[in-house]
């Protein structure tokens, strides 16, 4: 297996929400914690574009780079987790994610910022596996259930797609194919581009009749 | 005493050059255990089949025709 990516299909997404919702059930998420999210470009406009945003598991992850506690790790798949238990809460992370991934909880009397929370690419965390631990603090391994996140496998319209590199490569490329247009990806480079490699230059825009 | 200058200074110059590299440190939290361990028995070429195959459900072109 070759590894973990998620990929949004802009031309597909229709701002449903259904990732987001789906996120939340699994996760059980508390309020205000959203792992994902659609932003939608041009609201309102003819040719508005929605994109389903959480945290895209970086080749190169900076979240990585700025912990000043080293709480984060990566899986053989490619996908980035931390260790709550590790974590501070200092926003470090939040500050250099240029996906806005990681969340944080307000606890306490005085709204004190709580352990950073993200998307896990539904592969819990390092406690046991299926263990009532995992889930609390990370959520839902449906990884290990031989699953595959569940914001994209609720996608009505498979706007989002989740799993292998390869596969989703190819359902993608066939798709751009077979429409003959809207084959750029939103975030891909900026995730897993190679080192140094500049941000694939804007489409142009088109004129509005 | 030119000669101890010279070393010092010299000494002084080459002092940048001995900057630790800034690189990601290292995971300092618990290990996890493979995705393939819990559910799968560790056979890491089931869990890879499953997870191909719920892949291609994200295919409407396969799952149509």
């Amino acid at each position: 297996m070759a590894r973990m990516k998620f990929l949004c299909d802009s031309e597909r997404c229709i701002e449903c929400n259904g990732c987001v919702t789906a996120c939340k059930n699994e996760n059980e998420t508390p309020w205000g914690i959203q792992r994902r999210r659609v932003v939608t470009l041009g609201d309102g406009l003819p040719g508005e574009k929605s994109v389903s945003v959480a945290c895209m598991h970086c080749s190169d992850a900076p979240c990585m780079a700025v912990c000043p506690t080293d709480c984060f790790y990566r899986t053989d798949e490619g996908v980035v987790l931390h260790d709550k238990d590790q974590c501070i809460g200092c926003g470090y992370c939040f500050y250099a994610c240029p996906f806005g991934a990681p969340q944080f909880p307000q606890e306490g009397n005085f709204g004190i910022r709580g352990k950073m929370d993200k998307c896990t690419f539904c592969a819990g965390g390092p406690e046991k596996d299926g263990s009532a631990d995992e889930y609390k603090k990370y959520g839902g391994n449906r990884l290990a259930e031989g699953k595959l996140p569940l914001c994209a496998e609720m996608c009505s319209t498979k706007a989002l797609l989740a799993g292998d590199a390869d596969v989703i490569s190819e359902i993608f490329r066939e798709r751009a194919l077979t429409r003959g247009k809207g084959g750029e990806l939103w975030g891909w480079q900026q995730a897993y581009g190679k080192d140094g490699a500049p941000a694939p230059a804007p489409a142009k825009k088109e004129v509005q009749k | 005493m030119r000669m101890l200058a010279a070393m010092l200074i010299s000494a002084g110059l080459l002092a940048g050059c001995g900057e630790t590299a800034q690189t990601v440190g290292d995971y300092r939290g618990k290990t996890d255990a493979k995705p393939y361990e819990a559910n799968y028995g560790g056979d890491k070429a089931k869990w890879e089949s499953a997870l191909r195959a719920r892949n291609q459900t994200q295919n409407e072109y396969k799952r149509v025709h």
